[in-house]
Parts: structure tokens; C-alpha cells; sequence
């Protein structure tokens, strides 16, 4: 790995442990913040040195690493007392403290970086272990059984998934040998790619569909996603927002990787076949369970499996408009998520509950209600945001690809989850609430760097709209180009 | 005893066995034979051995004495109390051994050297996290996943010792480590560190 690309991967674990230096308080929230926001600058030294898909991404888990962390560190109450960010601190494990946390949080970005700057499998896949590392103490944070359970779950299905991804890395090693390629370049995809191959079809086909389901088991596509609705929904907020929005996406990113070089090993078919029923059985099963949950985050949980459904089944549609619609997707989802998990950790300061049946009136109480509808809009799929946009190109991928079953199953899962969250967002804004605080001593007041950051996640998710003719939409024709270039 | 005999009793073991301690010294005799098996890969660059060796010593030393040391803190969690009686356990490590056996025998996949060893020890690995509800038995069954891709990077990528270690050991350690964490925090709520009780304890 080139040294600046090195040294933008170190960046943000130096930016968690940095602060440590400066005195407790205001002056080290200041710090964390300023670290954290040299942290996502050093981002910029990744570009020209990775190509156009990785910077792409680079940029995304930056950007949101730091909304993240501003998030964390603006919580008027957080320095003192952790249990107000994780519940009771008398349950707390030994890890629940605001430095370990912190520490945690840099080390799950930097990993993140490490997967999408990676050059090739092995580096890849340890990044994607090595997210493991940080998020199974985030997710169990809180410490109590609840949040244990999650992590645990969490830790033993990704485990097992991320091990068959290995398998799946380990055919696939053998056949770029059988080819001929260098031992050193065996697991590099531009390599792979740039080779004819003679592989045996069946290996072939083994080494993708292992690698595609162990990578959608992190990327949570059903049916390989029993952890992720507890984990999403017992991390912290800004961790579950990192969960949903970037570290799902980091997942899809390897997918997307794998599908390059099924291309090559001419199985590119199979591939997005497999990938197309994930995706199809992701956005069905997941919109209809979003339909009966009772908690807020957990409804947001869901809501991560629907969209990673729709981001398969769009790369399963294939074609260079099929995958400009995923990568689309994936941007706009990643802001509309964060935005919305933040909000709902603000509505859950001010509320003590995520519980739905308990949340009314929350659009006379303050801001941080208004932002949580904005967010539950824009995951919607309703306009100005990205995800209508997105949602559009997939749709209009699916017709192109003739693909009619699978596009109708995805839109009655898309419809469900839009019925869940409407009927969810006008549950929790309408009615009046005994509890609800007066303006001043509204989180939004208390925590105004929080509100920022939850602000401008949902700024983003509106500004995806217009990816697709900005000079990022370039970027991302030119990758989508580059992904589906062999077969269409 | 041939090495087909000692993966398959020791696999067999990871499924039918009752006390941590028995099931563990299991695990380490497929650690050893996969490390074995890897070895001569491995010699053929510094980085390579050096990577070996340190994978090695945490696969088939800290990492069990990790758990020994556990066992000694937590004494209830000396015994795995198995989810399935043991007529049944017997049967699911036959029936792995056989479903080993049947992929071995698909056409396509003939070309992979030692496919029978390879796909028992992970589908044992795999049948340990089913069957068991204790969690010390998901550690273990995480770590002898491990060793089934070690066994799998000896035959099908021999070229590329390092990835395999590296990959291969990362996720068991990970599993491991973390894994360790997470239920010595839950043994303060639960000594008998049973899954089901852990379910029950949902918010």
C-alpha cells in the first residue's frame, strides 16, 4: 500500500487516540472534533492513487465517519456520564467507557478505509474482518443483555460468512495459479480481470457464489440476516448509522469487486443471478417485517435490509445503467441512514424510548422530530432525496433487463416498507405527548454539534438526487462502465 | 493412526463431546495437523515462516489456553450441555462424514486435493455452532472453522502461505478474542452461559 494511501487509512485511528492528550472536557470535544475533521481532509490524499470506485467510497466512509464522530463527541451530556449515551451505566461491561468508545469508533473507520482502497482480496477481506473487531464491542457497548446478545449474534454469523468469503478466495487463488498468475497478483481483481481464463466452470462458479454469500451475510441480504436487525438496533446511534450506512456499503463494495472478476471468469451470469434473488427475497422479506416492528431503530434496521435488497437486485439487473443505479443507491442511502439513526438517537435523548407505541407528537416538540421525519422521507424514497432518484434508475434497470417477476416482487417489498415508515412517521409526529420538552431544553439545544451532524447526513441524503448529473455522476458512469464492461 | 483417522475422530469429537476441556483438546489436534499440513509452504520465504510461526503459536497455544484460563475463572462452564442428546450427536457426526464423503465424489470439485478432510472439519466447525447452545462451544467451533481453511489453503493455494495464515487465523482469532470478551462479560450475568437464557434476557 502506497504511503499516502497508508496514511489516509491511519488517520482516523490517530484522530480517536490524539485527543486522549488534551484535558477532559470542552477542550477535548474541540479536539476530537478538529482531529476527526483533519481525519476525513486526509481522504483526499487516496485520489489518483486508488481508482474511481474506491475514491468514491473512501469519500463516503469519510464523510460519514466524521458526521459520525461529531455526533459522539457534540452530546452536551456524554463526557460525563456514558450511561447517558448507552443506558444504565450500572449494567455497563468494561468496555463502556467514552475513550475506549472513541478509540473503537476510529479503528472501525480506518478498517473501513482499508477495505475500499484495497487492491485486492486479501487486503479486502482483512479490512473487512478487522471492521469486526471494533463494531462487536460497539454493537455491545451498553454492556447489558440485550446489547451482549446482538454483539454475540453479530460476531458468530459474520464470522461464518466472512470465512466462507475466505473459502471462496481460496478457489478463487487457485484458479488465477492454474492460469498462470503470479502468486503475488493472485488475488488482485485488476489483475484476474486483465487475464484470459480457462477456469474450470464449476470452481469458477464456487468461488463467486461462496465469496458474493459471504460478503452479503456482512452486507446482511436475506437469508443471511439474523444479526443485523438486533445489532443496528442495539449500537449506539451514531454506531448503528455507520453500521447501516457505511459498513453495509463496504459490503456491497465487495460484491461489486467479486462481480468483476466473475466477469472474467466468465460467470458473470450465475453471478447476477444469485445476486438478483438476494435481492428480490431482501427487499420482499424485509419490507413485509418492517411492516409489524414496534421499535424505531429496529424498524430502521429492517430498513438497511430492504435497501441492500434493492442494491443487489439492481447490480443483479446488471448492465452499466444497473449498476449506476446501485452505486447511486448506495450513496443516497448512506446519508439518508446515518440522518435517520441520528435523529432517532436525538429523539431518544429527549425521549428515553425508541419505542413506537410510546413516541407521539414529536412535530410540535422540537427539531429533532422534524429531522427524524425528513430522514424517515427521504428512506422512503419520496422526492427531493436521493433514494427517489435511485430507486427510479433501478426500477427503469429492471425494465431494461426484462427482468418483470423480480421487479414486481421488489416493488411490493419497496411498497411494504414505504407503508411501514409512513405509517411509523405519521404515528410518531401526529398526537401530543405529556413529556414532550420545552424548546430550550430540547438535544438540539444541548447538543448543537450533534444536530449538525444528524442535519447535514440528511443534507447529503438530498443532495444524492443530483449524482447522477453532477461531476460525480461522471465518476460514477465511468465505474459503473468499468464493472459491467465485459458483459454488455 | 493415519491423519484421515485423527481428523475424523477428532471432528467427531467437536460433535459428540460434552465437557469443554475434551472438545478442546479436539479442536487442537486439527489445529496441529492443518499448521502441519501448511508447514512446507511456509518455509519457502522469511515473511512467510515468520507469519506461520506466529500463527501457528496463537491457533495452537494462546488461543486454547485462553480458554483454559476462562475455565478456570468460570467452573460451570466445564461442561457444554449439549442442545441434542447424544444418539443424536452421534448421528449428525456420521451424517457430516457422509455428506463430507458425497462432496468429495462431486466430478467438478474431484480436483481439489484432500476435499474430504477439508469439507468435514469445516462442516464440523459449522455443526459445532448449531448443535451447541453454549457459547465456549461457539469459540471453539469458530476456531475449528479456522482450521478447516487452513486445510483448505494448504491444498488449493500452497503459493500463498501468508494469505492463508493471515486470513485464516485472523477470523479465528477475531472470533476467539472478541468472542472471549463478550462472554466473560455475560458469565457475570449468566455462569451457565447458555444461549437460551441469554434469548430470554431480550429487551
Amino acid at each position: 500500500m502506497n504511503a499516502f494511501v497508508l496514511a489516509a487509512v491511519a488517520a482516523p485511528l490517530v484522530a480517536a487516540l490524539l485527543p486522549l492528550l488534551t484535558p477532559l472536557g470542552q477542550a477535548r470535544r474541540r479536539a476530537r472534533i478538529s482531529a476527526a475533521l483533519a481525519a476525513a481532509l486526509a481522504t483526499a490524499f487516496v485520489a489518483g492513487r486508488v481508482d474511481g470506485l474506491s475514491l468514491l467510497f473512501a469519500v463516503l466512509v469519510s464523510t460519514l465517519g466524521f458526521l459520525a464522530t461529531t455526533f459522539s463527541a457534540g452530546g452536551a451530556i456524554f463526557e460525563r456520564r456514558v450511561g447517558d449515551l448507552v443506558g444504565d451505566p450500572e449494567e455497563s461491561a468494561a468496555w463502556s467507557r467514552v475513550s475506549v468508545y472513541f478509540a473503537l469508533l476510529g479503528t472501525f473507520w480506518s478498517a473501513m478505509l482499508v477495505v475500499v482502497v484495497a487492491q485486492n482480496f486479501t487486503l479486502l477481506w482483512l479490512g473487512i474482518s478487522a471492521t469486526t473487531l471494533a463494531t462487536a464491542f460497539l454493537v455491545g457497548f451498553a454492556g447489558e443483555a440485550a446489547s451482549l446478545e446482538a454483539a454475540w449474534k453479530y460476531l458468530v454469523l459474520c464470522s461464518i460468512g466472512i470465512a466462507f468469503a475466505l473459502l471462496g478466495m481460496l478457489v478463487l487463488a487457485h484458479l488465477s495459479l492454474q492460469a498462470g498468475i503470479d502468486p503475488a497478483h493472485a488475488l488482485s481483481w485488476t489483475t484476474i480481470a486483465g487475464r484470459a481464463h480457462d477456469a474450470s466452470p464449476a470452481l469458477a462458479r464456487l468461488a463467486v457464489a461462496l465469496m458474493i454469500t459471504g460478503f452479503a451475510t456482512k452486507a446482511g441480504l436475506v437469508p443471511m440476516h439474523a444479526w443485523l436487525p438486533d445489532a443496528h438496533s442495539k449500537a449506539p446511534a451514531p454506531v448503528s448509522g455507520l453500521l447501516s450506512g457505511v459498513l453495509v456499503s463496504c459490503a456491497l463494495y465487495a460484491i461489486v469487486r467479486t462481480l468483476t472478476v466473475a466477469g472474467a471468469l466468465g460467470v458473470d451470469a450465475f453471478a447476477r443471478e444469485l445476486l438478483l434473488w438476494f435481492g428480490v427475497l431482501s427487499t420482499l422479506g424485509a419490507g413485509a417485517l418492517m411492516l409489524v416492528q414496534s421499535d424505531l431503530k429496529r424498524l430502521l434496521a429492517y430498513s438497511t435490509v430492504e435497501h441492500a435488497g434493492i442494491v443487489a437486485l439492481a447490480l443483479g439487473f446488471g448492465g452499466t445503467f444497473g449498476t449506476l443505479a446501485a452505486l447511486v443507491h448506495v450513496a443516497a442511502h448512506a446519508f439518508a441512514k446515518s440522518s435517520a439513526f441520528f435523529a432517532a438517537g436525538l429523539v431518544q435523548r429527549e425521549r428515553h424510548t425508541t419505542s413506537l407505541g410510546q413516541l407521539h407528537g414529536l412535530w410540535r416538540s422540537g427539531g429533532a422530530g422534524k429531522m427524524l421525519l425528513g430522514s424517515l422521507a427521504a428512506l422512503g424514497g419520496m422526492p427531493p432525496f436521493g433514494i427517489f432518484v435511485s430507486e427510479l434508475m433501478v426500477v427503469v434497470a429492471g425494465v431494461l433487463a426484462d427482468r418483470w417477476i423480480a421487479l414486481g416482487l421488489a416493488l411490493a417489498g419497496i411498497a411494504f416498507a414505504f407503508a411501514a415508515l409512513t405509517r411509523a412517521a405519521i404515528d410518531i409526529e401526529s398526537g401530543r405527548s405529556g413529556k414532550a420538552p420545552s424548546p430550550r431544553a430540547s438535544i438540539l439545544a444541548l447538543a448543537p454539534a450533534s444536530a449538525r451532524a444528524a442535519g447535514l447526513a440528511l443534507a447529503g441524503a438530498t443532495a444524492a438526487a443530483a449524482a447522477p448529473w453532477s461531476a460525480l455522476g461522471a465518476v460514477l458512469r465511468s465505474a459503473a462502465s468499468a464493472i459491467a464492461g465485459s458483459n454488455t | 493412526m493415519n491423519l484421515e483417522v485423527a481428523v475424523l475422530l477428532a471432528g467427531a469429537l467437536l460433535i459428540v463431546g460434552a465437557r469443554t476441556l475434551y472438545v478442546l483438546a479436539a479442536y487442537v489436534v486439527l489445529a496441529v495437523i492443518a499448521s502441519a499440513l501448511i508447514a512446507p509452504s511456509a518455509l519457502v520465504s522469511p515473511t512467510a515462516f515468520a507469519i506461520f510461526a506466529l500463527t501457528t503459536l496463537m491457533k495452537v497455544i494462546v488461543a486454547p489456553l485462553g480458554i483454559v484460563w476462562f475455565l478456570r475463572e468460570n467452573p460451570p462452564a466445564a461442561d457444554l450441555h449439549p442442545s441434542l442428546a447424544l444418539p443424536q450427536r452421534l448421528l449428525l457426526a456420521i451424517g457430516i462424514a457422509v455428506a463430507a464423503a458425497a462432496i468429495a465424489h462431486v466430478p467438478a470439485l474431484a480436483e481439489i486435493p484432500l476435499l474430504r478432510l477439508i469439507a468435514y472439519v469445516v462442516l464440523c466447525g459449522i455443526g459445532m455452532l448449531v448443535v451447541h447452545r453454549n457459547l465456549l462451544a461457539h469459540v471453539i467451533g469458530l476456531l475449528a472453522l479456522g482450521a478447516g481453511i487452513t486445510l483448505a489453503g494448504a491444498e488449493l493455494a500452497p503459493q500463498l502461505p501468508e494469505s492463508v495464515e493471515l486470513g485464516a487465523t485472523f477470523d479465528a482469532l477475531v472470533g476467539t478474542f472478541i468472542g472471549l470478551a463478550l462472554v466473560r462479560a455475560f458469565a457475570a450475568q449468566n455462569p451457565m452461559l447458555d444461549v437460551e437464557s441469554l434469548r430470554k434476557l431480550r429487551g
